[in-house]
This record gives C-alpha cells, structure tokens and sequence, in this order.
C-alpha cells in the first residue's frame, strides 16, 4: 500500500476539486490528518489482526479473572456490567484515535455482549435474549465510531436475528432473513461511491457493515445447507437460491455494463449460462449465496471478502456432492461432466476474447 | 505518481461534499475497481481452476466407488495411463505456464489417488503413513521443478501429514511437545529455503503467502509446544521448545528487520505474548482470582506496546524512504 505524501495529497485534492467544479468544499487538515494516520499503518491487515487476536486473548484471560472472583453467581450484576463494559468500549475507542486503546476496547467489547448476555438468560427467555441483544447491537452501531467494534455489533445483530426463526420455530423465516441480507450486500457493493459520498456516518459504517454483512450470509447459508443443523426440516430453500440467484443476475448486469459487453446475445448467453449452471443446486442455497458474495467482492476489488467467498464456495461445493444421493460411481460421472464443462467455457471464452481483441 | 488507495478515497469522501459520481469515476480509474483485464483473468483462472478440481474429483469419485467387477490390473492400468497423459501434455505441450502448472498439480493429486487404490486393492489401508511417504517421494521431483507455489504448499502439507501419521501409529510413544517440536523444524526449514531463494533471486517475492503459511504452521506447533512444555514442568520435552525458540525467534526477528517485512516482526512477538501470558497463570497455582487479571492487563499491554513499535518501525523505514 503506498503511502501518501502531502503533497501528492494536494495534488489529488486539486484534481478532484478541478473536476468538480466551485461547488468543492473539503476540509484540507482533516483529511491530511487522517491520510497520514492510516498510511502510517502501512498494511492494515496484519496490525488489526493483531488487535483482534490480542482482544480475544486478553477477553480469555479476564472471563477467567470474572469467574474465578464469583461475579456469575449475580444475574444482575452480570448484565450491569455487561452494559458496562459495552459503554466503556466505546468511550475508550473516542478517547483518542490510538491502537493500544483499541485493543482494550475490542476485548471489554465483547466480555461486555458476553455478560450482557449471559445476565439477560438467567433473567428473561430466549426470545427476550435475542431481542435485547439485537437491540443493544443496533443502538452501538447507531452510535459508535469505532471500525472493528461496528464489525463486532453486525454480527451481534445478525446472530441474534438469525436465532429468531429458531426459537420461534419458524424456519421459513430465515429465507427472509437471507432475502434481506442479500438486498443489503448486493445494494452495499454496489452503490459503494454513491453511499461514501452520504454523510460521515454513513461513510465510516460502510466498511465494517459490508464486511460484517459478508460473514452473516456466509454463516446462514451454512445453517441453511448442513444436514448437522437439520437443514432438511427448513422448508422451500429454493426461495432463497431464487432471491440469491436474482441478485447476482443484477451483479452481472452491472459488470456487463462496466466492462462494456453491449450485445444483447452475449448478455442472454451469460445470464443463460449463470442459470444452468445453478438450476441443479436449487435445493442447496450456498453455491448461489458464495458466487455472490466472490462476484460482488471481486467487482468492487474487497480482497479479503472474496477470499471468504471463494472459501465458502469451496465449501458449499463440497457439502453439496457430500449431500447428494447417489452413488460414487454416478456422482464421479457428474463431476466428470461438470469438469468438462467449465474447461468448455474456458476455451468459449478464450476463443471470445480473441476474436473480441481483434 | 502514487496508487490512490481505497482508504484514501474514503477520507476524502469523508471531509468533502464529493458527489457520489465523481467518486464511482475514480475509483475505476485509480483501479480499485476490477476493469476488463482483470475480470477476464479472474474468469479464465475461476473456469480452469474449477474444471481441474471437478475432474480430478470426478477420477477419485470413480476409484472410490471400488467397482467389484474391474478387474485390479485395469483399474491401476487406467490411472497409470491417465497419469502419464496429464503429465507428458504438462510437459511437452505450448500451453501457458498456468495451465500446465495447473495439470501438473492434477498429476500430483492422481499419484496419490493410485496410492490409494493401491491400499484398496492390498488391503493397506488408506491412512497408512508408508503411503503418505511413498506420494511424497514420488512427486517431489516435479514439485521442485515445477516452482509453482500451490504445489509447494500441497508438498508441505503431505510431509506434515506423513509425519503426524508415523507419530500415531509407529512411533507411538514420542511425547506430544516433541511431535510439535518436530513439525515446527519440518515447516520452519521450509520458510527459511524459501527465504534463501528469495535472497539469492532464484524466485520472486511477488507471492509472499507461502512462506507466511508455512511460517504460521511453524510458529503454531512451537508456541503450543512451549505453553504444553511449562505446565508439564519440562518433563516431557526437557526444555528443548524453549531451545528452538530461543535459536529461530531470534534470527526471524532480525530477518524481519532486514527484509523489512512486518510479518515476522508481529507473529514472532505474539507467540511470545502468549507463552509469557500462560507462564503468568502457570505461576501462581494458589492464587488464581488475582492471576488473570495481571495475565489480561499484561496481554493488553504487551500487545500496545507491539502495536505501537511496528507502527514506529514502520514508520521510521517510511521515512527513510521519503
């Protein structure tokens, strides 16, 4: 990642503000501050790994510290402290724009949903759980500011919706919940620019919601494909491989359009292709759910949200010939057939390109 | 000029009245965006890549199902030959360097799917170590010369699992820190070959995630190795992860600063972190309510204090840059 000099800075604000006209107002320090503070980071990933990890590890070693002292044994004090240790988070993430303070509020973060939760159980029934849970995650998100402690509430919030259907013993349930998450992913990747150009807020949620949003769809089309979660008894799955499939139509239009294919056949053709390929997996929601979240990540260039994805589709590939009911010998002919076929379309596509390139 | 990166754009948005448009515009043309190149190498590597993996799947499918009627000879014939096909067209062919990379590692796979039919056949058993062993002789010969990445790993990944399996049923009374202390020499010679490569310019440090896999599935044995070591009182392995620790961090630490790769410069002091964090516990075996609130305080601290010298170091190699 480069880094950026002030004034190479200047030089691109310049630009942008040539190109948009009078109406430009920027603030200059802000930015600069901001630029150099993340640029001084050099890779992020490595060092906000290392927060989260040193989070988790820390969180370890303080449950233990909580329950060696007997605070378990008070309902009520668990979830006063729970509430604590959320609030705290977040007042320790504002102090001041630090890592070290970061660390500590990631892990009191979540000892916090952690007793949080556990009081509230001891108190109230599932459903109550779930509730609160989900809006304690709401309100956090609303107000926080912090990158990894959003991420964090998303899935909080995800989770505990998630666990709704369950509980209510709903499960059609959850193929809304999958009809929601895939609108919002689909609708995040790919109105980025124009909801970056929204208010602060709306620009600093963007990156943990996406993100977190990618973690929630993979984790629900797991529920909705292994058996180990008896996902036979949950009903219709073909609604949310048709709501996923919808959505990555929309994906592909897009990258059609920005990668300039213009003909209608080719469009018909790759649409065509897209939809047989995934009519026989329409009982298995995931493979649909995995291509989604690799095309919408790679399309708007997310690395670490397409290697989830391809990940995940690796995965929901596995599950689904493991789950077929046929014998090795007919599955073996299949995958054979199926081999042959994107080896086909490769040399489709080659052949496409090349005579494109002339 | 400088790559505009994806974080800089946001901060710009951020403190700007930027019109959404404007910001689609840039982020296409700065390359955050995949264009046309990319997605055309994306679906030509997403098609072979599945093509590949389906049919050697298919092939293992079929041997799998053990068919009765086929007589041995036929079915380790009919693998033999396949294998000789994808290996003869992998090398005599003018495809890329992809697409034979890819066959070769579709060779590599089929070698271990005629182990196993072997082990069927013979009744060996298929999770016998010899047979882990024999594939990895057999394929190391290409691995080397092939210098594809993802085989490397596969290779890696076969001694381990060759190892682990002699460890559970030959050598069955080799005292777990010790298995651990073993894998973390097998992996860490791997990184420090690919190191030594790298220096001597025999391979390019364009793919730098082979050496961080193998560093981690170094690291990892180690680090547990020495937790397990301690709250065993040394019996089991007398010390000798400390040994190994003290010996390699030392130098993967240097090589960190020399290269001026963070990678090393965190996981190497994490692995501490946590040994030092779980000796604090091993301590005090009296007194466990105070205990972990100085293991955690200590935690946080020591990962601050991480944090805040690789953002100094870095910052400093930055600066010498500018």
């Amino acid at each position: 990642m480069a880094q950026h000099t002030n004034e190479h800075l200047q030089q691109v604000l310049q630009t942008i503000a040539q190109e948009e006209g009078a109406n430009f107002t920027y603030d200059a320090g802000k930015i600069e501050t901001e630029a150099r503070f993340s640029s001084s980071l050099y890779s992020n990933l490595p060092i906000k790994l290392l927060t989260i990890f040193g989070g988790f590890l820390a969180t370890f070693f303080f449950m233990g510290f909580l329950f060696t002292t007997g605070l378990y044994n008070s309902n009520v004090a668990m979830l006063v402290f729970g509430l604590g240790f959320i609030v705290g988070s977040e007042v320790l993430n504002r102090l001041r724009d630090d890592l070290m303070l970061n660390s500590v509020s990631v892990s009191l973060n979540i000892i916090g949903y952690l007793l949080f939760g556990m009081g509230v159980s001891e108190l109230g029934n599932d459903v109550t759980l779930a509730l609160a849970l989900a809006g304690v995650a709401t309100v956090f998100i609303l107000v926080s500011e912090g990158t990894v402690l959003v991420f964090l509430s998303v899935l909080v919030l995800g989770g505990s919706l998630l666990s709704l259907p369950y509980i209510l013993k709903i499960t059609e349930l959850l193929h809304v919940f999958v009809g929601a998450v895939t609108a919002l992913l689909t609708y995040m990747s790919l109105q980025e620019a124009r909801l970056l150009a929204g208010s602060r807020k709306q620009n600093k949620l963007y990156g943990p919601v996406r993100m977190g949003l990618v973690f929630i769809l993979a984790s629900v089309l797991i529920f909705l494909s292994n058996q180990e979660f008896d996902a036979d008894k949950i009903k219709y799955p073909w609604i949310s491989t048709i709501l996923l499939t919808l959505a990555l139509l929309v994906v592909l239009r897009q990258v059609m359009q920005d990668t300039g294919i213009a003909e209608s056949r080719t469009r018909f053709i790759v649409y065509g292709c897209c939809l047989v390929m995934l009519a026989p997996t329409i009982l298995t929601p995931g493979i649909a759910g995995a291509l989604l979240i690799v095309l919408a990540s790679f399309y708007i260039g997310h690395r670490v949200s397409f290697i989830v994805g391809l990940l995940a589709l690796g995965y929901f590939v596995v599950l689904y010939y493991y789950n077929l009911q046929l014998t090795l010998l007919t599955k073996s002919g299949i995958l054979i057939l199926t081999g042959c076929l994107f080896l086909g379309g490769l040399y489709v596509l080659n052949r496409y390109i090349r005579n494109h390139a002339n | 000029m400088q790559k505009i990166t994806r974080d800089l754009i946001y901060t710009i948005a951020r403190h700007s009245n930027w019109r959404g448009q404007s910001i689609a515009h840039w982020l296409r043309k700065e390359k955050v965006y995949a264009d046309t190149a990319d997605w055309v190498r994306f679906m030509q590597l997403f098609l072979l890549g599945l093509g590949g993996s389906f049919l050697v799947a298919g092939v293992i499918f079929f041997f799998a199902y053990n068919w009765a009627d086929m007589h041995k000879f036929v079915k380790l014939g009919l693998l033999e030959f396949l294998l000789l096909i994808v290996t003869l067209v992998a090398v005599f062919s003018n495809w890329s360097k992809v697409v034979k990379d890819v066959m070769l590692m579709a060779s590599v796979m089929l070698t271990g799917v005629m182990f196993a039919v072997f082990g069927q056949i013979y009744q060996t058993g298929a999770n016998a170590y010899d047979f882990f062993l024999g594939w990895t002789m057999s394929v190391v010969l290409w691995v080397i010369v092939s210098r594809f990445q993802p085989l490397w790993l596969i290779l890696l990944a076969l001694i381990n699992i060759t190892f682990i399996l002699y460890t559970n049923q030959v050598a069955t009374n080799m005292p777990f820190t010790g298995v651990l202390n073993i894998l973390f020499g097998i992996n860490a010679v791997a990184v420090i070959v690919w190191e030594v490569l790298l220096w001597r310019n025999v391979i390019s440090a364009k793919h730098r995630w082979f050496p961080r896999v193998m560093a981690l599935a170094a690291i990892t044995p180690l680090t547990i190795s020495m937790v397990v070591s301690m709250f065993s009182n040394l019996q089991e392995d007398y010390g000798v992860s400390f040994i190994l620790a003290a010996l390699f961090f030392p130098v993967g630490i240097w090589h960190g600063f020399r290269t001026r790769d963070l990678f090393y410069l965190s996981v190497i002091p994490f692995s501490g972190i946590v040994v030092v964090a779980a000796g604090i516990v091993r301590l005090a075996d009296n007194d466990p309510v105070g205990i972990f609130l100085v293991a955690s305080l200590f935690v946080i601290g020591s990962i601050a204090f991480l944090i805040r010298n690789i953002i100094n170091i870095n910052r400093k190699w930055h600066g010498a840059a500018h």
